[in-house]
Formats: C-alpha cells, structure tokens, sequence
C-alpha cells in the first residue's frame, strides 16, 4: 500500500492527472472492503480521482503481464524480514495475509501508442520502481 | 492452498514479461464498481500498477 500512495501523493503534488489502472488479485468483495477500511485513511480520494481498482482473481491480467509466483525463498528472505522488522519497530505490526503471499507485483507503464514505457516486476516482495522512475516514463510516454 | 494441477495451469497460461517498447498486453474486464475497463490504445498514458497481498 506505501507505494501506492507514494504514487499518488507525488501525482497529486505534481498536479499529474496521470490514469492508473491498480490490479489485486484479491476478489472484488474484498478490494471493496480493502479501500474502504484500509486505503481510505491514507490514500485521500482526490489523489486518486483518476485511478480505478481492478479485481482479477482470476490472475489473467497477470499471467497476460508475465506475473506468476516468487519463491518461498524470496518471499520470505533476509530482505523481506528485515522490510517487516522496521514495520514492527515503528508500531506498524506485520500485515495479516489473507491472499497468496507468494504472487509477484509489478508496475508497468503504457504510452499513448499502446507500447511498455516501463516494466518492473519485483525481486521480491517489497521490490517496487521508484516513483520518480514512473513519473519519468510517464514524462517521456506523454 | 494450491494444488500441482493448479501451479502447472498456472504456468502454461504465463506470458513473457513485456519489456519497454514492447506492445501493451491488451485486456478488457471491469472495474470493483463494476464499470467497463479496456486497455487498448489509450489517449494518455497509463499506470498500471499489481498489487501483491491486500494488508
């Protein structure tokens, strides 16, 4: 979720009304409850008046951008438990799994043409681009 | 969870990663309003962002 509002904060700050399209493979019942109770509190709705949510429990715009599963090994390697070691010493607590854990992420960005201006798909579990490499390909995409 | 069955279908049905330059994988399907969302040829560019686990 950090990246997420990262992403949206930035877009905002730079007054950016750049479309996102955000995926979860999670069941649209539980995106639905997800927003409500745990992104709304952080992710104001002017940030993303032009981002809309999109179930795919299916995993077929996943598998279509290349997105399987991690390894065990990389879900859970010394990266990720250092990733959840500052959570909890910030209070932040370790996020409760509900869905599989081991489904890759990745942030892709599409030019006007319909062509890749970026594609990332992470290491691991907490490997996203860095957010001023997407405003950059979305610079350089318009 | 997840059976070899399931894992093996799973892996079949993978795609390459699109590299930049690459065609956009296209897609049509809704979104948690249940309104219409394609990806064809788009009039800005666009953000495509997968999420892994919801917490």
């Amino acid at each position: 979720m950090h990246h997420l509002v990262q992403l949206h904060q930035s877009l905002y700050m730079q007054a950016r009304s750049a479309h996102v399209l955000a995926f979860s493979f999670a069941p649209a019942a539980r995106l639905a409850q997800w927003i409500t109770t745990e992104l709304d509190a952080q992710l104001p709705p002017a940030w993303r008046a032009h981002t809309r949510f999109v179930p795919d429990p299916d995993r077929i715009i996943y598998h279509r951008y290349g997105l399987g599963r991690n390894s065990p090994l990389r879900v859970y390697g010394p990266r990720i438990l250092w990733h959840y070691g500052v959570r909890f010493l910030r209070g932040q607590g370790i996020p409760r799994v509900r869905e599989d854990p081991l489904q890759k992420g990745g942030d892709f960005v599409v030019d006007r043409r319909g062509r890749i201006a970026l594609s990332h798909v992470g290491k691991d579990q907490a490997d996203r681009p860095a957010v001023s490499a997407i405003l950059a390909a979305l610079a350089a995409a318009a | 969870m997840y059976t070899a069955d399931m894992l093996d279908l799973s892996s079949r049905m993978l795609s390459p990663i699109p590299r930049v330059g690459d065609p956009a994988p296209e897609f049509a399907t809704v979104d948690v309003s249940g309104q219409p969302v394609v990806l064809t040829h788009h009039p800005k560019p666009v953000v495509l962002v997968f999420l892994r686990h919801l917490a």
